[in-house]
């Protein structure tokens, strides 16, 4: 595995995050360190019998409204007016 | 009231009438007010007097903790350590607030913390780094860096940490306290903001076992808010604590531990100690291998990377936390405010967590992950069928020294070599003060059992404990 500088950046893209050179150049050092190490999974083999250990199941609740004071919520947004969120243009 | 008494011991004093809850609150209050400047370990003081007619009858008795700075206290600010938000008020409680609270708990203030639990070292919090009560210059542990430092100092007789990989354990045995990682989804993380799902629990940190299982009883029991909640009813742990080992104990030392390179030698050599006590007290040792121990941190590293991206995803400036204004499109105001607002140690960690899932990596890194974690489960439960737990170190090394180890990531990392396997396991782990170094720096151990054994592994702690008595010492100028 070979991480480049490109693939911090598309990254950084994806994870909406506008890094500076500078921080692209660290996490690049950062991360190559990392992947240097976890390279160590490589050497296990996949065998089925994992696979198929441990079970996950759906855990439902009733869709109810449980509060109706919306204003807690609302006060933490950084725009909020007349019942809508306020965000630059989309388009 | 005396410095560093326990929560037992303040119990006893309100039943027996000699001191009122009001007495408790502002001691420990004025302890904080005096205490928290030279260690950092609350971001907030929260200014409440209470007179004593408010304080509520329970298990706490308005006894005052701290919670984590993640963990909901609803009209107060709940930041994560982070400066995203750094102006986020909770708009309800965190369900183990609420139980806390429903017991006559007091919460004194929040605790400082790693941004967003990212960290070992308490030093990416965003309001500045905690420091270690028993060494000024040394890190108390992360990421409940603060919540342990509370302790440790007298601040606080017992504090709410949370953990995903040792975030609980390693400050515990940083600063010289008990710390629980749960069975997961034995207590609620309704309320509790996220880091990596499948291995985020919250715990409790105090300086006595029997403190810690208290809590822990009060946490416990089914919520049905959070859907990884165990329908487990509530557990009550402390009132069988016995200074007998109990019967027929054997307990599990894996050879990797002793073998471990990078292992501090008084690390070592506590951790042979606590073998010969344990075995003086009662306990058979019985010596076994984890040959998947070692695959730990590449296992946790890239599933709570994964997760954390993924749960970091939801902080973009559009409906709470901070905004950077002024920018042309909602994409640019997204890229600009994670790019301010969110920690060097996050943005990384958002990074590698997006690289593991994406298209072209993911079947090389997340799903060969998600098999290692099942593989690393298997080989525990494969152990216990042969000894009741499992001892290793809590952490390899002493702790860090502010300033020096956060810039090795690996060096940083490998400290949570034998903290991470429990949680990718979702196994309880209890981790209890085994000594002190040469220089008067705490050193841990932890149990490690089976699903739901908690009420075995205080017991096992408590004997040890009660033997040893490391909790009797306490740091100097506090």
């Amino acid at each position: 595995m070979n991480l480049t500088q490109e693939d911090i950046a598309r990254i950084a893209s994806l994870s909406s995050l506008s890094l500076s050179q500078k921080e692209k150049d660290e996490s690049f050092i950062f991360l190559t360190t990392i992947f240097s190490y976890i390279e160590q999974i490589r050497e296990v083999d996949i065998q089925d019998g994992h696979a198929t250990l441990g079970t996950n199941l759906n855990v439902f609740r009733e869709d109810r409204k449980t509060r109706t004071d919306t204003d807690v919520i609302t006060k933490n947004a950084p725009h909020f007016e007349e019942g809508y969120f306020l965000l630059p243009r989309v388009l | 009231m005396k410095s560093f008494i326990t929560l037992k011991e303040i119990n006893e004093l309100l039943e027996q009438g000699k001191i009122e809850s009001s007495e408790v609150f502002n001691f420990f209050r004025q302890r904080a007010v005096d205490y928290n400047s030279s260690i950092n370990a609350l971001i907030e003081i929260f200014p409440e007097h209470l007179k004593s007619s408010a304080y509520k009858k329970g298990h706490l008795n308005g006894i005052p903790g701290v919670l984590k700075d993640n963990i909901c206290y609803a009209d107060h600010i709940t930041s994560a350590g982070s400066a995203m938000l750094s102006s986020y008020k909770a708009p309800y409680h965190a369900t183990v607030t609420e139980r806390i609270l429903q017991q006559g708990g007091c919460i004194l203030g929040r605790a400082n913390m790693d941004e967003f639990a990212m960290g070992s070292s308490g030093e990416f919090s965003a309001y500045g780094p905690a420091k270690n009560p028993w060494d000024l210059k040394r890190s108390p542990g992360g990421s409940s860096s603060g919540s342990a430092a509370a302790v440790a100092a007298g601040i606080v007789p017992w504090a709410l940490g949370s953990e995903t990989g040792g975030s609980v354990r390693q400050p515990a045995a940083s600063c010289g306290l008990v710390g629980l990682y749960p069975t997961y989804g034995l207590f609620s993380r309704y309320g509790v903001i996220a880091f990596a799902s499948s291995l985020d629990q919250v715990g409790p940190l105090t300086r006595t076992v029997y403190d810690n299982a208290y809590i822990a009883s009060i946490l416990s029991g089914h919520d049905p808010k959070d859907s990884t909640s165990l329908p487990e009813p509530r557990r009550v742990y402390y009132k069988k604590l016995e200074e007998k080992m109990p019967e027929k104990i054997v307990i599990g030392i894996p050879e990797e531990c002793l073998e471990m390179e990078g292992i501090h030698p008084e690390v070592r050599k506590a951790f042979t100690d606590a073998i010969a006590d344990l075995e003086r007290v009662g306990a058979e040792i019985r010596y076994l291998h984890l040959d998947n121990l070692k695959y730990g941190i590449s296992v946790y590293f890239i599933i709570s990377r994964a997760e954390a991206a993924s749960n970091l995803a939801r902080f973009d400036g559009s409906l709470y936390g901070s905004r950077i204004e002024n920018s042309p499109s909602i994409h640019e105001m997204y890229a600009k405010t994670r790019q301010e607002k969110f920690g060097a140690e996050v943005k990384r960690r958002i990074l590698m967590g997006n690289y593991v899932l994406s298209a072209e990596h993911r079947s090389t890194f997340f799903d060969k992950a998600c098999y290692m974690r099942r593989m690393i489960r298997a080989e525990f439960e494969a152990a216990f069928k042969e000894v009741s737990c499992i001892l290793t170190p809590t952490t390899a090394t002493l702790p860090f020294t502010l300033g020096k180890e956060c810039n090795d990531p690996l060096a940083m990392y490998l400290n949570d070599y034998f903290s991470v396997p429990s949680n990718i396991a979702g196994l309880p782990a209890l981790a209890v003060p085994a000594g002190f170094s040469k220089d008067k720096l705490p050193i841990g151990i932890q149990f490690i059992g089976p699903r739901l054994s908690e009420e075995l592994l205080y017991k096992v702690a408590y004997a040890y404990e009660q033997h040893t008595q490391y909790y009797q010492e306490t740091p100097h100028g506090f």
